[in-house]
């Protein structure tokens, strides 16, 4: 399989090591990450606590950052920068949530590919 | 073989698995997983050697997990890793007593693998300067490196505990070779001090004009080259032990500045103005008597006084015979396991010859003596010939030899020596000459020799 795509890429994670079952663990696991992210993303769009949502963006940015996905880095940044929720900060978290959204059915076809 | 234990304390599952995996490629890690702190303080049980804690965690931050984990378990080392790079997070953490603060970033499993390789080679050194401080206790275990059973011995051991046991100063006297710094040596080694430093100075072997700047130590521009600041020997001995090795050579200027220090418990170095304060045990050794030295004006009688403390003294060996034979096969096995070769036995013949010396060199002489017979030993066996006595013993021969003197005389001199030798005891003597004891008791008695 590839290491790179367009959207994101697992080439830290071949880097790390040639064991396959390794590498389809972390997809997998980041396949769940991104799918408890979007949630998190969603619940944080009605809520508007900045305190949580940094929280979330501590949380997911060492994982987000290694797969290299496109776009993520400088929402991310941006992110941890906001001092208060306004509509910037609105615009970035659904942006983020799209992207999520967007890699996740690709991740998984990937791994089907894998596990053929 | 799985030895180090390391917990990776982590609620990202990704990343964790992620350390995890990379760890665990050296098959000397048992790493686990841990997703939470209340998980990790629960697992503490199991006596991990390094624990991996992120900052972000949700049940607890890691300075709280951190207080937490020290306080069940002081010594473990910890390794914070956080998304979060705030340099004064950093540096409290730091302060606190953390191992090392990582930034999540594409280096970290690298630089986590290098941190633990570095703690690990930390750890190796301290176990080895505890282990090398054990075998130094050890060795200063007096009860096997000062060799002897005599009743004169066992009153030294009995000074030795006592010195041991408390802060006194110590004196130590006796001849030469009898063993001072050894007995300084296990007063150290078995006082609570014996984790600090041990500084021995003989006071014989530096030239006069140095004696000052070595012991008191100088600021850089003292005097004419004075380079660089240099620590006194009594600095290099706080809050252990100095040991001044013939102290009765000791110039009297010298003499009263070691007084005003033990009296002030601080000193000034060379060329310098800040007092620094001290705090040691002193230990002192001379051949000499000093009583006598301070009738004579030679030694100030108030740092006598000062310095005396518990007074050690040393039996020469030649009044510890009794001994002599335990020192012998102490010195041999030495030689023999220092060379590596096969056990060496002494004739009995080569006994009865070892005893008849007087050992003026003592100890030191003594096993000068057996390392000499042991080289010139064939088939294993120490035998008379092979036994040289090195103080000049054979030179009074050929003097007394040499002087004329009749034949009652010459049988005079023996006579009276060997009393001397033997305690006055006639029959030992009368067998050691084979000659008759009345012959002995005639002399005696006509006051032609004296008993001692």
């Amino acid at each position: 399989m590839r290491a790179n795509h367009a959207l994101y890429s697992y080439n830290y994670l071949y880097k790390i090591s040639d064991n396959q079952a390794f590498i389809d663990k972390m997809i997998s696991l980041f396949i769940n990450s991104v799918t408890e992210y979007t949630g998190d993303l969603q619940q944080l769009q009605v809520t508007k606590v900045l305190h949580d949502l940094k929280r979330t963006v501590h949380k997911l940015k060492p994982s987000v950052l290694s797969m290299e996905v496109a776009g993520a880095k400088e929402i991310i940044l941006k992110l941890e920068e906001a001092g208060k929720w306004n509509e910037e900060v609105e615009r970035l978290v659904e942006q983020l949530k799209v992207i999520f959204q967007q890699i996740k059915p690709m991740m998984e076809e990937d791994l089907i590919q894998l596990n053929k | 073989m799985l030895d180090f234990k390391i917990f990776i304390v982590e609620d990202d599952k990704w990343y964790g698995n992620l350390l995890q995996h990379y760890l665990s490629q050296n098959p000397d890690y048992e790493v686990t997983l841990i997703g939470s702190g209340k998980e990790c303080l629960a697992q503490l049980h199991r006596k991990p050697d390094l624990i991996t804690i992120d900052f972000g965690l949700p049940d607890m931050n890691g300075e709280e997990l951190y207080r937490k984990i020290k306080q069940a378990q002081p010594n473990v080392p910890v390794i914070i890793i956080s998304a979060q790079e705030k340099i004064t997070t950093a540096v409290d953490l730091l302060k606190m007593g953390a191992e090392d603060y990582l930034v999540k970033d594409e280096n970290t499993q690298q630089l986590l693998w290098k941190a633990i390789i570095r703690l690990r080679e930390n750890q190796s050194l301290k176990n080895e300067i505890t282990q090398l401080k054990a075998e130094l206790k050890t060795r200063y275990d007096y009860s096997t490196s000062i060799v002897g059973k005599s009743p004169a011995l066992q009153a030294v051991f009995r000074l030795i505990d006592k010195a041991a046991g408390s802060m006194i100063n110590v004196s130590i006297t006796g001849e030469t070779g009898t063993g001072k710094e050894l007995v300084a040596k296990a007063v150290h080694y078995n006082s609570a001090r014996s984790g600090q430093p041990y500084v021995a100075v003989n006071m014989a072997a530096i030239p006069r004009e140095l004696v000052e700047s070595e012991l008191f130590g100088y600021e850089k521009g003292a005097f004419t080259g004075a380079q660089n600041r240099k620590t006194g020997r009594f600095e290099e001995a706080n809050g252990g032990t100095l040991f001044l090795d013939e102290i009765g050579e000791m110039d009297l200027n010298i003499q009263s500045k070691l007084l005003r220090v033990l009296q002030e418990k601080e000193l000034i170095r060379l060329g310098g103005n800040s007092k620094i304060k001290l705090d040691f045990r002193l230990v002192v050794a001379t051949h000499k008597n000093l009583a006598d030295e301070v009738k004579k004006g030679n030694f100030r009688e108030d740092l006598y006084y000062r310095i005396v403390g518990l007074p050690i003294a040393l039996p020469p060996l030649r009044d510890r015979k009794d001994d002599l034979l335990l020192l012998t096969q102490f010195f041999l096995s030495n030689y023999c396991k220092d060379n590596r070769i096969p056990e060496i036995k002494v004739s009995p013949a080569s006994r009865e010859k070892l005893l008849t010396y007087n050992y003026p060199g003592n100890i030191r002489e003594l096993k000068s003596v057996i390392e000499l017979a042991a080289v010139m030993s064939e088939n294993n066996i120490i035998e008379p010939d092979d036994i040289t006595f090195l103080s000049g013993n054979n030179h009074d021969v050929d003097t007394v030899l040499n002087t004329e003197l009749t034949l009652r005389e010459y049988t005079r001199l023996i006579i009276r020596n060997y009393l001397k030798r033997y305690n006055d005891n006639v029959l030992l003597v009368a067998e050691k000459l084979d000659i008759g004891k009345s012959t002995i008791y005639k002399m005696l008695q006509t006051g032609e020799i004296e008993g001692a």
